[in-house]
């Protein structure tokens, strides 16, 4: 830890390989600084510059975002050293615990996409994504419309055209 | 705790119960560990306005990619109908991945790589390539497309090459694919087995210098094993999902993660001084082990099926992962087995020293030579500080065979129990001595 003699008197109390978080809506975490910053580049990062004595400031990650973020990282550096789903270290205990993460609402689901690319964790943004594209598999145009409130823009003759260009991808 | 049998044994927070299984309902127990926060007053009010956003489309260019690079290519392209947003989205895709549903019929599997190869933009690179075919034979693709596939997708910058085949089409493909020197992450899995206990003989030329990851599930000629292993010399992830062969000797100076599932098993020599994670799962019977592993922190051990015999081999298991932080293991007998065996050691060496181990689960039959080795392994680990351990009981169907023996020895628990014990805080020495006073309490010659 990078202690700077830069202290602003938000956070007091320090811990020995603590760091502080705060989210977009002003929320603290205080998390260990060994598993988010291995598995967070930007926090890896924000640490490397001497923010370990203040509060890291995420502008755009909220605060359940964050807290899942932060759980996810916990638990993937522990039991899988930060490698992700298709590594040799990604048992079934992982795999529950992604599976459970997986589970959340779709707004926090896209919360989570956005927090995961902010914070550069590779491990969880390919998590969601992939959630989202399960999501998708399996349902016709207007299922997949209906699924993620997506308003069809395309004027009739339009949409004929698109057909025809991707017509030898459809059954 | 009212529930407790000898309050004079029971301290609550020396007796925890239940441990978590070793594997087993590992989805409810994680659950518990994952916190979630009370939703924001703010995303609750507008919950209803919230509705209308389009958070899909919304994303910005390289987000909506990374979802479509998870789908099969003709879900994909046909994203394109969505709205304008998604129309061409799929030819910039860094991923060609054909599945199962999209080989109902093999003409269109071929056509949809075909099309997606000469139709996507080609300023856009193509990391993926990922083939996931049916097994049935009816479904046999000629392996000069996959090749012509991998031959035009090579130069796009493909990094990661994912192919479940079916092992005669995987055969023709493997010369292209080990001499592929830009490769990152490999998988190969094939389903039948038809070489008998031979297995696949690889190519002579395998040039994999930037491979990381190698996952397979297939079985090989042992020797051919080790070649490809030594062939990649930066790799860091090695998953070996079933080895069907009867020996396997790796050098992996750079290897950080294994894991090594297989029945067949018996020899292992395993020579990896980088290796921070084990998942390891063997049966018996089991020959012989050597492990060179100086710097695991984190091993999870399975072997199963041992007899007596084994003892040696599995002595050499736990010695090789003694410099672990945090262990798990999980030792079974051969049911036919009549005696308890002794699990975690053999009469000629004594259990070693664990220098750092902070967290050990043991799932064993706990009879009483087991929950002596359990003690003296106390003794030779000075600074751990949790234990969980979970008595199995073998299966027994033998008149022969005394159940009486196999019997768990555990001190009864707060649940009234001998299935599973818990300590904690074990580096206060006040802790420690408690703890083995109550493993050594049902044993039949005391300490």
């Amino acid at each position: 830890m990078a202690t700077t003699g830069a202290s602003d008197g938000a956070s007091a109390a320090k811990k020995e390989g603590l760091v502080t978080l705060m989210s977009g809506d002003g929320e603290i975490f205080e998390v260990e600084a060994a598993a988010v910053a291995a598995l967070s580049v930007t926090i890896r990062h924000a640490i490397e510059e001497g923010f370990g004595d203040r509060p890291i400031p995420l502008p755009i990650v909220g605060a359940r975002a964050l807290a899942l973020a932060v759980e996810y990282c916990r638990k993937h550096h522990s039991l899988g050293g930060g490698a992700g789903e298709d590594s040799a270290a990604y048992d079934d205990e992982l795999r529950a615990f992604d599976h459970n993460l997986a589970k959340v609402d779709r707004d926090t689901l896209f919360d989570l996409i956005e927090a995961a690319n902010y914070l550069e964790i590779e491990g969880l943004l390919n998590l969601m994504c992939r959630t989202v594209a399960e999501m998708m598999k399996g349902k016709s145009v207007e299922e997949l419309r209906r699924t993620f409130d997506v308003s069809n823009d395309y004027t009739p003759e339009e949409e004929e055209e698109v057909r025809r260009e991707v017509s030898w991808a459809l059954d | 705790m009212s529930s407790s049998p000898d309050p004079t044994i029971l301290h609550s927070e020396t007796l925890t119960l239940p441990p978590p299984p070793f594997m087993a309902d590992d989805a409810t127990s994680t659950t518990a560990t994952i916190s979630w926060p009370e939703k924001e007053k703010t995303t609750a009010t507008t919950a209803t306005e919230e509705k209308k956003r389009d958070r899909l489309a919304e994303l910005p260019e390289h987000l909506l990619l990374r979802i479509v690079s998870f789908l099969p290519t003709h879900v994909a392209v046909r994203l394109s109908l969505l709205a304008r947003r998604f129309r061409g989205l799929w030819a910039s895709s860094p991923s060609l991945y054909l599945d199962r549903s999209s080989l109902r019929r093999t003409p269109r599997f071929v056509l949809l790589a075909d099309r997606f190869l000469s139709l996507r933009d080609r300023s856009a690179p193509l990391r993926r390539l990922r083939l996931c075919s049916d097994y049935s034979a009816r479904h046999l693709l000629d392996p000069l497309d996959p090749i012509s596939w991998l031959v035009r997708s090579r130069p796009l910058g493909l990094r990661h090459l994912h192919l479940d085949l079916h092992h005669e089409t995987l055969i023709y493909l493997l010369p292209f694919i080990l001499d592929f020197e830009t490769l990152e992450s490999l998988s190969l899995s094939t389903f039948s087995n038809p070489y008998g206990d031979k297995g696949i003989v690889l190519p002579d030329t395998i040039r994999l210098d930037r491979l990381r990851r190698l996952s397979l599930y297939l079985l090989l000629e042992p020797l051919s094993l080790s070649r490809l292993v030594a062939s990649a010399p930066v790799l860091e992830d090695l998953n070996l999902r079933d080895v069907r062969a009867k020996q396997v000797d790796l050098n992996a100076p750079n290897l950080k993660r294994l894991n090594l599932n297989s029945h067949w098993l018996l020899e292992v020599r395993l020579w990896c001084p980088k290796l921070e994670l084990l998942r390891c799962s063997l049966s018996g019977p089991l020959a012989k082990y050597e492990g060179f592993m100086p710097s695991l922190r984190r091993a999870r051990v399975t072997l199963s099926d041992l007899t007596a015999e084994d003892a040696a081999a599995v002595g050499c298991v736990i010695q090789s992962v003694a410099n672990v932080s945090e262990l798990k293991i999980r030792v079974s007998a051969c049911w036919r087995q009549l005696l308890p065996v002794r699990l975690l050691v053999d009469e000629e060496r004594s259990l070693p020293t664990f220098p750092n181990l902070r967290s050990l689960f043991v799932y064993t039959s706990f009879h009483e030579i087991n929950i002596r080795d359990m003690i003296t392994l106390l003794d030779h680990s000075p600074v751990l500080d949790s234990l969980d351990l979970c008595h199995s009981s073998p299966y027994i169907n033998d008149k022969k065979k005394k159940a009486k023996d196999w019997q768990s020895k555990l001190p009864r628990n707060s649940s009234g129990n001998y299935q599973t014990a818990c300590f904690t805080d074990l580096r206060v020495k006040k802790r420690r001595t408690e703890a083995v006073k109550l493993l050594s309490k049902r044993l039949k010659i005391k300490e």
